[in-house]
């Protein structure tokens, strides 16, 4: 008798279930909406810009997503990374301020948190999923404020999972990125404005921060990963930025260059470049030499696609420490023993010589190798004002001020206490030492003209 | 008592004036005819690996027996500026080049080159031997007035008959600084390089542009710096006269082989400004940026930071940085081997030391444009040798790197095809370092002969190096 009454209820139980509809694409979608849409941010950061030669305030439109309870929420670098304020509105529109946790260029990765002090309502957490399962042809919804237009849902496909950009990608504040991912491709509608804003999956989890979009084009949007952002996530969390270790090699796919260079298919990573002054340059490594393995562990980059992970390989080594590479060099197999050094910062400390009217960056090692400088000395001209004393001296950006008054300006911390020395004292003359195009020049400030045309003398 | 003063106003002016209408036209005419052509070009232009052919028309004069033929240069000329941006490069060498004199009859013709401080071109027809040239034989001494007619016949469009037009300037101006020169008014840029006449029909050189003459070559950043100043683009133009056109026409430019004197400085103006802030007393000078290592100037012990006052005695009146290629183009026309006597002011220790140091001048590095160039027909992609600014642009070190610069790639070409790119310098080829377009030449005309499927370029691009196979299709 019992167990007729437990075989009733599994026949029971099968009949419901077959019974049931499967879920339709519609009821998959407002799942997913569910899920992510209460944790959507809009936000309306602050930003300064030093490009015309002087600091410029800026108020620009992104979008974010709420991932943790305490109100922390992920967005994009070039959204929120410089913000000096940000004021975000969310799913209920209601309107709190935040503040900027840390940021990383190099991934395009921001986090910012809420201030919930004064908000009474609930707040949303959406769910991170995982995006190396993810597949061509999957549905996907992008949410975010296209053309600040808020809380929008656009849908579509997976168009790729691994795009990679040949050449240098660089965010609009000038630093490089996307050295260490590939990109997922979509279809659904990312316009200006859904910068840092969620691609999710029919599950309502998290697989990508859209970042960037073809512009001229139908609907070729790209995303970071969501592996990579919840990595940058725990380090910005842990640290408040992304350390990586540099070695200083530049590679290139393997791709039909095998038989010159007498490898398998599949095997190896060809150095194209050393950086100089690096450590891949100081431990003997040159163009042309194959890394075989890493600390004994083979690799391999046949296709550009391939490098963003072996460039994040090696830079997730700890700094300082020793990497052991198995080259492959005109056919003879050598071990090189390499110390990693930091990777350092992109782009340099700003500075607004306001009395002067020009902007300057302080020189890191990677902005001299990618301006071609022959060092790090001095201080690079980011900005010249089209009206005032530098220009009128022929100052333009790109130069690099080697001294003030004669007297060498070497690191920025020179050239500051100079020019705040200078600007304090009223100099009305001050002639800079500047190296254009591997010439130097001399140019006289006059700050004089200036100033009596601004009080109107 | 009225008509007397009449009678005397028209002698007066009968005596001290020459109209317009006094300048006989139909002399000069008959004359013009004879010499005058129209110089067709067809010039490559490429932005990146864009490429096309542009045609010009331009009016040349026959100023030899032997054929040679000045003409205006601007077309071949644009090249220097954009020089250190790699793949912004417009051809400086016609493809080809034909001779139209005024009775229709046509001549190939040879280009020669450009002198690159008057912006005038040279070509050279080699008529049959029946047929004798008429050529010009310009006066060499002027001395024009403020006030006085000068007068030119320019080219008129193919589809009209006759083929010159009369037009008639006045002498504006005797410029004396930065160089004399007879400015004009009444002509224009298209007329550039049309023989001037003076007031009794007499040929006295071409119309010219002042600025155009003094536009140095050598200095890349200041070419730029001109280029980006729009008030400098305004023509000034004028008579360039007989004595300089002579000394060229009997030393025609050439490609590859020049002769201009260096000292191996970087310089800049000393501008009453600067001059001032340095307590220094000079109404002009040369401020030494820099010293090229063992340059002229680096053996003559020239410093950073001198200011050169005086050359041979007589004051360098530089306070502009627009007078600045005068004084290059004085160097330059010294030619290699000549002593530049210099006075010198050397500041230290807030003194001032007066010097004197002689400069032996060497030859000047040549320019991209000069430079050795080879075309290979398999890869379809021109290249030239490395000169002195790709160095110095790039910041690379003659003593170690080599290579050579690829000027232009064929579309669809297999260098193209394979991602080789105008500015690239090209550093092996399959194995075999090319340091100069011979190495190239010699590795290309090798691998020609083996014929293999892939060749592998190494080059360097953006301070980077990269590894490029290019896949062949033999025929």
């Amino acid at each position: 008798m019992r167990k007729l009454g437990i075989t009733i209820l599994i026949l029971t139980a099968m009949a419901r279930i077959l019974a049931a509809e499967p879920p339709t694409l519609q009821t998959q979608i407002y799942h997913a909406r569910d899920r992510v849409l209460p944790a959507l941010v809009h936000i309306q950061p602050v930003i300064t810009d030093y490009r015309t030669g002087k600091t410029r305030k800026q108020s620009i439109v992104g979008s974010g997503v709420i991932f943790h309870k305490d109100g922390y929420v992920v967005t994009n670098y070039h959204v929120a990374g410089k913000a000096e304020r940000i004021i975000c509105t969310l799913s209920d529109k209601e309107q709190v301020k935040a503040e900027l946790v840390g940021g990383d260029p190099l991934t395009d990765i921001a986090v910012i948190k809420l201030d919930l002090s004064k908000y009474n309502g609930t707040i949303g957490i959406a769910e991170f999923g995982y995006s190396d399962s993810l597949q061509v042809g999957q549905y996907v919804l992008a949410m975010g404020s296209p053309l600040a237009l808020a809380r929008s849902v656009s849908s579509g496909v997976i168009s790729t999972t691994n795009r990679y950009f040949p050449g240098e990608t660089r965010l609009p504040s000038g630093e490089k990125t996307g050295i260490y991912n590939n990109w997922i491709q979509t279809d659904a509608a990312i316009n200006p404005g859904n910068s840092g804003g969620p691609l999710v999956d029919l599950d309502g989890k998290i697989v990508g921060i859209n970042s960037r979009a073809t512009l001229f084009a139908n609907n070729i949007g790209f995303s970071i990963p969501i592996d990579i952002v919840k990595e940058v996530i725990h380090s910005i969390l842990t640290d408040g930025k992304v350390t990586r270790s540099w070695i200083g090699v530049q590679c290139q796919g393997l791709q039909d260059l095998e038989g010159w260079f007498g490898t398998a298919l599949n095997e190896g990573v060809l150095i194209a470049s050393i950086d100089a002054q690096s450590p891949a340059e100081e431990a003997g490594l040159r163009a042309g030499d194959i890394i075989l393995k890493v600390d004994g562990r083979p690799v391999s980059a046949r296709y550009e696609e391939e490098l963003p992970p072996f460039y994040k390989m090696i830079a997730d080594h700890a700094i300082g420490s020793k990497v052991e590479l198995a080259v492959l060099r005109n056919d003879t197999n050598i071990t090189v023993d390499i110390t990693t050094r930091p990777l350092g910062e992109i782009l340099g400390q700003d500075l607004d010589c306001k009395e002067w009217g020009f902007t300057v960056k302080a020189i890191t090692k990677q902005m001299a190798i990618d301006n071609q400088l022959e060092d790090t000395l001095g201080v690079f001209v980011s900005g010249v004002k089209p009206v005032g004393p530098a220009s009128e001296a022929g100052l333009r950006s790109g130069d690099v001020i080697k001294g003030l008054n004669e007297e060498p300006t070497p690191a920025f911390q020179d050239f500051l206490t100079k020019y705040d020395k200078l600007a304090a004292d009223d100099s009305e003359k001050v002639l800079l030492t500047v190296k254009r195009f591997g010439s130097t020049k001399f140019m006289l400030i006059k700050t004089d003209n200036f100033k009596a045309s601004e009080n109107g003398k | 008592m009225q008509k007397i003063l009449i009678a005397v106003m028209v002698g007066l002016f009968s005596i001290g004036s020459v109209f317009a209408q006094d300048i006989n036209f139909n002399k000069i005419y008959k004359e013009a005819l004879e010499y005058t052509v129209s110089v067709n070009l067809v010039v490559e232009v490429s932005f990146g690996t864009q490429t096309s052919d542009a045609k010009s028309r331009s009016i040349g004069t026959i100023v030899s027996p032997d054929g040679l033929i000045i003409f205006d240069g601007a077309p071949l000329n644009n090249e220097d500026p954009f020089s250190l941006m790699p793949g912004v490069q417009i051809s400086t060498e016609p493809k080809s080049a034909e001779v139209v004199m005024m009775d229709g009859t046509k001549f190939p013709a040879e280009y020669i080159g450009l002198d690159r401080f008057t912006g005038i071109a040279f070509c050279r027809i080699l008529p049959d031997k029946k047929r004798e040239l008429k050529f010009v034989t310009f006066q060499q001494k002027n001395d024009f007035k403020v006030g006085e007619w000068i007068a030119l016949y320019s080219l008129l469009p193919e589809y009209v008959t006759p083929r010159l037009s009369a037009d008639i300037g006045l002498v504006s101006a005797i410029i004396d600084k930065p160089e004399r020169f007879v400015l004009t008014v009444g002509f224009n840029e298209m007329q550039l390089t049309s023989v001037l006449y003076d007031k009794k029909g007499i040929p006295v050189g071409i119309l010219g542009d002042l600025q155009n003459s003094a536009l140095s070559d050598f200095d890349a950043a200041r070419a730029q710096e001109q280029i980006s100043d729009a008030s400098t683009m305004i023509p000034l133009l004028g008579l360039l006269g007989g004595d300089r056109l002579s000394k060229l026409i009997q030393n025609p430019p050439k490609k590859g082989k020049i002769d201009r004197g260096w000292m191996g400085i970087y310089l800049q103006a000393l501008t009453p400004d600067i001059a001032d802030f340095w307590g220094v007393k000079s109404r002009g000078g040369i401020i030494v940026n820099e010293v090229v290592k063992d340059s002229p100037a680096d053996t003559a012990d020239i410093k950073t930071g001198d200011i050169l006052i005086k050359l041979a005695g007589t004051p360098i009146e530089v306070s502009k940085e627009e007078n600045l290629p005068i004084f290059q183009k004085q160097i330059s026309e010294m030619g290699a081997g000549a002593k530049a006597d210099f006075l010198l002011l050397r500041r230290h220790d807030g003194a001032v030391d007066t010097l004197e140091r002689i400069i032996t001048l060497a030859q000047a590095p040549l320019s991209p444009v000069e430079a050795k160039e080879y075309e290979d027909t398999n890869f379809e992609m021109k290249i030239r040798d490395m000169v002195f600014v790709d160095y110095n642009a790039y910041n690379l070190d003659p003593k170690i790197f080599e290579g050579v610069v690829v000027k232009e790639v064929e579309p669809g070409g297999w260098s193209a095809v394979g991602d080789i790119i105008p500015g690239d310098i090209i550093q092996s080829i399959s194995g075999m370092i090319v340091a100069s377009v011979d190495d190239a030449r010699i590795a290309l005309e090798q691998i020609a002969q083996e014929k293999p499927e892939e060749v592998v370029f190494f080059i360097w691009r953006d301070n980077k190096t990269l590894f490029l196979n290019i896949k062949t299709d033999w025929q």
